[in-house]
Parts: structure tokens; sequence; C-alpha cells
């Protein structure tokens, strides 16, 4: 499945992020969900970009539970629902906690 | 109609304050141009100086967007650092609501107020937005690399660049454009070790005391023999100072329990911190009874980390004192090329089983007399090296000599040196005597007997007393029987 308007897609969808709407409910059904994530920052050069790494669910290139680290993301959504990467929408699961957990701690 | 227009031109203005802040801004910061008018608010508000100015004029900007009453209640908030923050995000919220080309522009340029460098995530929301809004902005080449190089400093705060930063994200940009940050990431990996420039290191002034031992002015040209004394030509030296006197004194009590008397002779002359100057001293005792290792064990448990060892029982001749410069091969003597070789004004010279040279007034000269002149402080302080023929300050070398008969040494020896008798360990020592050996074979001879030796049984000591009393006394003897019942006691081992 071809996809070579992905150029007016992204324009679009940032233009729509920007006037403060949401991704559609169908939208948000269809991406791939990344849970545990947390955001990193690379640099690439002299420019940066921003990563989501996380585990994938119900993406179509990996299993479930697969670590993935997605491509530059071009919007983030301020309350981290939402990730907007060149050709893809993630939705955000639950964010990766840094705390440890009461059983985690070896005593 | 006409509201619409008064709305309008008031949002002209609005423009033209931001632009005239940012051009003082810029005057401020070197007087360069002001930037040309760009559409988007959060470019423009990247080429601000700091957080006050940037809300000034985001304020005014988003004034008649956003609504008289909010536009008052941050206005109330302010001064309340978290207070505003909360108000900002509400206003951020409120403007995306609105669903217009501005007020999407302006909620991103407010989200950049929200952020701080000292918490990274924070950027997450806004960079990918600001880079894109940049890279769809269609502005003159030189701003474009103006505008760039800020967003890349914001960038580098949302990887956590600047964590450590109490101000602004604007103030922190005009920092680092202005070179006052360096790149200081808490992430930034440990730098790997870098090897000591030693030749650097020796070229660096020394903070103690020190001395220069070699003066240019009192020395002549060195011949090719001597190249090496090139180094400590005209070079303050550092004087060792006597260091952990107190710990010495105990371990060294324990190692060495019949030599206890000359223990406290030797550190008589030590004071803690102060350059370390022996008188010279001659241990005089019976052959195998320690001489040689105390005075190798007190040096080193001191400071004093160089030390010539000189054996006078293979010197048959006058070369302690340096060989002639006129000779094809000459070389300095042995208290300078101490010097020389550990850099130090204050070296320790040990001379091994002095009364074993050969005898003063033999005709290639003798050890005995060619030491006299460095023993008196008076003639050490001045002492005219032959081979350098250059006068030295010799006077801070200390001199330990160790001896089994002193009555053959001359008499002008015997008059220079102090002569402490170390007297044959006795049977009282052997506990401290054997678990010191061992001690000693663990750490010298590597691992063969690592962790498999127990302290000494009081039958095993008890046989030991027997083989040692009937070989005499010496602690050649005691080692030879401490490894034997160690061998001993390996082969009798019980095995599963």
């Amino acid at each position: 499945m071809s996809n070579s308007g992905w150029k007016q897609d992204l324009a679009r969808d940032l233009e729509a992020y920007s006037l403060g709407e949401e991704p559609s409910p169908f939208e948000m059904l269809r991406a791939p969900v990344i849970e545990n994530w947390t955001t990193e920052v690379r640099r690439i050069g002299k420019e940066f970009k921003l990563v989501v790494r996380g585990q994938a669910k119900r993406h179509p290139d990996y299993d479930d539970g697969e670590d993935i680290r997605t491509a530059a993301i071009h919007w983030f959504d301020r309350k981290g629902r939402f990730a907007r990467s060149a050709h893809r929408l993630y939705m955000l699961g639950e964010q990766r906690g840094d705390e440890i957990p009461i059983d985690g701690v070896d005593l | 109609m006409a509201s619409k227009d008064s709305s309008r031109a008031k949002k002209r203005s609005g423009t033209a304050d931001l632009l005239r802040l940012i051009a003082e801004d810029r005057a401020e910061n070197g007087g360069r141009r002001p930037p040309p008018p760009s559409g988007h608010p959060a470019l423009n508000l990247l080429l601000v100086g700091c957080w006050d100015d940037a809300f000034g004029v985001l304020h005014q900007l988003s004034e008649s967007v956003i609504g008289e009453a909010r536009a008052q209640r941050l206005l109330d908030v302010c001064g309340d650092r978290q207070a505003v923050q909360v108000e900002i995000r509400e206003t951020v919220d409120a403007l995306y609501s609105l669903g217009t080309h501005d007020a999407g522009a302006l909620a991103l340029a407010w989200s950049m107020l929200a952020c701080r460098p000292s918490y990274p995530p924070g950027f997450r929301a806004v960079l990918p937005q600001l880079q894109y809004a940049l890279d769809a902005a269609d502005l003159d080449a030189d701003l474009d690399v103006d505008v760039r190089e800020r967003l890349r400093i914001w960038w580098a705060a949302g990887a956590g660049d600047y964590v450590r930063e109490k101000r602004s994200m604007f103030a922190v940009t005009v920092a680092v454009l202005a070179g006052e940050i360096e790149k200081e990431s808490a992430l930034e990996p440990v730098k790997p070790f870098e090897p000591v420039d030693v030749a650097k290191w020796f070229r660096t002034p020394y903070p103690g005391p020190s001395l220069t031992v070699m003066p240019a002015a009192k020395a002549t040209r060195l011949n090719n023999h001597n190249k090496p004394f090139a180094e400590i030509l005209d070079k303050e030296l550092p004087l060792v100072c006597a260091r952990n006197l107190d710990q010495a004194r105990k371990r060294l009590g324990h190692e060495f329990p019949h030599a206890s008397a000359a223990l406290s002779v030797l550190f008589k002359d030590l004071r803690e911190g102060e350059p370390i100057k022996l008188r010279a001293t001659i241990l005089s005792g019976s052959p195998g009874c320690g001489k040689s290792r105390l005075v190798r064990k007190w040096a080193a448990a001191v400071g004093l980390q160089h030390q010539y060892r000189y054996d006078a029982a293979t010197s048959a001749d006058g070369q302690f004192g340096g060989t002639s410069k006129g000779w094809s091969n000459t070389e300095a003597s042995v208290p300078a090329r101490a010097v020389l070789q550990s850099r130090t004004a204050n070296p320790l010279v040990f001379i091994d089983e002095i009364d074993k040279c050969t005898r003063a007034g033999s005709q290639n000269g003798s050890l005995m007399t060619s030491l006299a002149p460095f023993l008196e402080r008076e003639t050490a302080a001045r002492y005219r090296d032959q081979s350098l023929d250059a006068e030295l300050r010799l006077d801070w070398v200390s001199f330990i000599c160790t001896a089994n008969d002193v009555t053959v040494l001359p008499d002008y020896l015997r008059d220079r040196f102090r002569i402490v008798r170390v007297p044959a360990p006795q049977l009282v020592d052997l506990p401290l005597l054997a678990a010191s050996i061992v001690d000693d074979m663990l750490l010298e001879e590597g691992d063969e007997w690592a962790g498999a030796v127990a302290p000494f049984a009081p039958d095993e000591l008890r046989v030991m007393a027997k083989a040692w009393e009937r070989a005499g006394f010496s602690l050649r003897k005691l080692q030879k029987i401490v490894l034997a019942t160690l061998e001993a006691r390996d082969a009798c081992q019980m095995r599963h």
C-alpha cells in the first residue's frame, strides 16, 4: 500500500493539531499504541530529534510488547496522549515511571 | 466593521511592539539588526533574551485573543512561579480550544514559557512543533541561521544539557550564545583516564619546601656523560617531608620487635610534615638480624620513596665520590646520582655492609675516604663534584649504613656516624617475627600462600622456637623455619 502523499498528510495533520484538534477516534483506534513509553532527544550531527521508546502494541510491523523506538517525532501532544512521526501516528499508553516499585527493592 | 479594523490595528501595533522590544534586546546584546517580521510568534520568541520580556511581548500579542479576564489573571499571578506555570498551561488549553490559526501559534509560544532547563521532559511538547514551524517558515537567510542556532540550544536543553541551570531558557540561550555556559551535561560520560604528562608535571612548581641542589651559577658546562644532569640544573627540587610517623612507628615496632631501640633513634630525627634529614647512622648488628630490611621498610614507611642502595662489599675504589671529569667515561658521585634519580633534594643513600669495602689507604681510593665529605653538613652543602665540576648542595641527603663490625672503620667515619646497635632477635620476639615473615611472604612472593595461612598454633611456635634456638637467632634462619613449617602444615593437612 503506497503512501506517496505522506508529506501532505503530515502537513495536514500538523495543521489540524496546531488548530487544537486531536486525531479522530477512528485514527486513534487504528494507531499503534506505545506502552511504558519515555521520550529521548537524540542528536543527528548538529541537529536533534525527539523519539519515543516503549513497548509496541497493535503495531503492524512489530509483535505486541516488542521494544521499539519511533522515528523522529514531529508533533508531541502536550498532554502526552499521542505523537506524530512522519509516517505514523502513535497513541501513547502509560508513561514509564522512574520510581522503584515496592517489590523491586532489594533488601 | 469598525471594531474588526481596530482589533487588526491593535494586533499590528502589538507586532510592532514585539519588534521594538526585540530590537532593544538586540541593541543590548551587541547592537545587531532588528529581525524582519516573521509570521510565527513562537519563532520570534526564540530571539528574546529573557523570560520577562517574552512574557510581556506574548501577553500583549495575545491579550485580544484570550480576553481581558484571562490576561488580567496572568498578570495577577506574575511573580509566583508555580501559579504562573499553571495559568500558562490553562492559557495554552484555552488558546487551542479556540481553534484558529493565530491562537494555535500563540499557544505554542505560550507553551515555550513553561519550559525550564531543569526539567528537560517539559520540552518534548514544544521542540518538535517549533522545529516543524521553523522548517515551514520562510525566513531570510541570516535570520534563519540565527533562529536555528537558538533552537539548537533549546534542543540541547531538551536533551538535558543544562539541567543544573536555574535561569529561564531564554536567559540560558543568551548565555550559551555569549559563551558563558560551556556545555555541562549531567549525562556526559566520565572522561577516560588521561596519562600524566610526566615532563610537564616536573615543570610545575612544587608547593612544599624545595631546594636547588645544582645552582647554575656554580656549575660548569656538562659534558656528554653528564647530560642527564641538565634536568636538575638550576631547578628547585622538592624536599620530601615525613608523614604518618605515628602509624609508621607502630607498624615497624610490630614488625621489628627486637630493634625497637634502633627504630626510636631513627624516628627521633623526624618531625611530622617537615623535610626528612637524618643524621648519618650506622646500624650495627650480627648477621641476619634484619638490618637491611629494617632500613628499607623504615624509609618506605616515613615517605622516602627513593633510596639509593649502594653495596659497599663490591666497592673496591673511590668511585662513590665520582670519577674525574677528564676521564673518558666520567661518572658523578653517588649522592648526586641519587638526587638526579629521585628528582628530590633529600634522597636516602643506603650503604650496605660498609665494613666489607676496601680499607682506607688502598691505592685506588676507598669508599671510606670518599664518603667522609658527604657526612659533614658544612662540606656537604658545598660539595664540588669532580665529575660535574659543579658545586652541589648535598646537605639534605641522608645516609644510613649497615655493618656487622664497626671496629674496622677508620676513626673519622666512626666520629661522623652515629652508631646504633641492632640486637639479635630473642625468643620472646618469635611470635611477632614469624607473623611478619608470613605477611611479607604473602606480600612479596605473590599468591602462592594467599589465604592458606592461619596464625601459628602454640605447638607450632614451640617447635619453631626449638629449631631457631639451635640455629642461632638469625632472621634468615627464621625465614627458612617459617617456610618449612608452612610446608609441613601443607603436607599434613587433612584433605577431603
